[in-house]
């Protein structure tokens, strides 16, 4: 239905150049797509957003070109991960933003139990969420953020990322493993 | 072409229901908070950003609406011109009269009486009066034809508009104000 629906917006922005139905479109999927964002830069909400907003734009740029081979969000998420790497080059930034780096350096320090319940009780889960996937490479963060978070297929995963699928598939198993690893080192599994 | 190091195996179950949990908290919403507004104005900004130096803004946003008023009011005559032809002309009639014909004529058709009928026909075409089947021909023609020059008329503007670095093209005559 969602499909449909977006089919018909599609149409009417090709055709009619209808800035309104792109709003629609926009309402519709911007929370996916600023979600993914948000957990690539590591929590940056601010940037995400810019992100997300230069993906909308470079969609509305482009939809022309919109094939239908795959799903609108899937195209969608797929030029916001071009426009992430594009910002990362431009920035000459690693893979992690300056603040994610922080994350992982304290990751790196192997923190304790009790410091995580106080961040979590303090700054809240997202916080949890990005340190431990800033525990990952980019490729791996990318692909758990993809199917865990987003339920992303790992065909669609493969399209979004332009990797093949058992590439896909390898980084979304050693990404578990070690989010795995890391959730049970910080007490997440109830163990202590 | 990266590749594949890994053994295709699952993560182990327990692991993996650690980790259905965990993300299970991230699938947070997140409200739209005016982000679709800003995207919307960034089209525009972008837009005016990429366009000649010489384009002022203001113009160009009255210039556009302008331009899909226009389009939106020749679409909509063209409808108005098909509703007065189907309601006064009686166009629904002449269809059904013309489909009826066509229908009769193809299952008796014969060519000896075709081309008598034919001969006929351009004998007398000089004093003929058009009829409603050749009315209504006339008139589908003439709305189709409408419709592609509309199109057709806005596109050449907004190809126009493109080459000025304008996203969705506007009315250059009027822009050079």
């Amino acid at each position: 239905m969602q499909r449909l629906s977006d089919l018909a917006l599609i149409a009417q922005v090709v055709t009619l150049g209808s800035e309104r139905a792109f709003g629609q479109l926009v309402h519709a999927h911007q929370e996916a797509v600023r979600r993914f964002l948000r957990r690539l830069t590591a929590g940056d909400e601010m940037r995400a957003d810019d992100l997300a907003q230069e993906t909308f734009i470079r969609a509305w740029q482009g939809l022309n070109s919109f094939k239908q081979l795959s799903g609108f969000q899937t195209w969608l998420m797929s030029i916001a991960y071009r426009v992430f790497l594009d910002d990362e080059r431009a920035q000459k930034r690693s893979p992690l933003s300056h603040e994610g780096e922080g994350l992982a350096a304290i990751d790196k320090s192997s923190i304790g139990i009790n410091n995580i319940s106080r961040e979590a009780s303090t700054v809240g889960f997202a916080l949890d969420l990005d340190r431990a996937l800033a525990t990952l490479s980019e490729a791996e963060r990318t692909c758990v953020t993809l199917q865990c978070v987003e339920e992303q297929s790992i065909k669609d995963i493969a399209v979004i990322t332009g990797m093949n699928e058992n590439t896909v598939k390898s980084h979304l198993l050693r990404g578990k493993q070690n989010l795995a690893n890391y959730l049970k080192r910080n007490g997440y599994d109830g163990k202590r | 072409m990266e590749k594949d190091k890994y053994p295709k195996t699952q993560v182990a179950a327990a692991d993996e229901t650690l980790l259905n949990a965990f993300f299970a908290q991230a699938r947070e919403p997140i409200a739209d908070n005016g982000f679709t507004d800003r995207v919307l104005n960034a089209l525009a900004e972008r837009s005016w950003q990429e366009a000649d130096s010489d384009v002022v803004a203001e113009d160009g946003v009255r210039l556009r609406r302008w331009s899909e008023m226009l389009n939106i009011t020749g679409v909509l005559a063209c409808l108005a011109l098909l509703i007065y032809l189907g309601i006064f002309v009686r166009m629904w009639d002449s269809l059904h009269t013309f489909v009826y014909q066509v229908i009769a004529w193809v299952m008796t058709f014969d060519t000896d009486n075709f081309l008598v009928h034919l001969m006929l026909f351009l004998h007398r075409l000089p004093e003929m009066l058009p009829s409603p089947t050749q009315i209504f021909a006339l008139a589908v023609a003439f709305v189709i034809l409408m419709i592609l020059a509309v199109r057709r008329f806005f596109r050449i503007f907004e190809e126009k508009g493109r080459k000025l670095g304008l996203e969705h093209g506007f009315f250059l005559p009027l822009q050079a104000n």
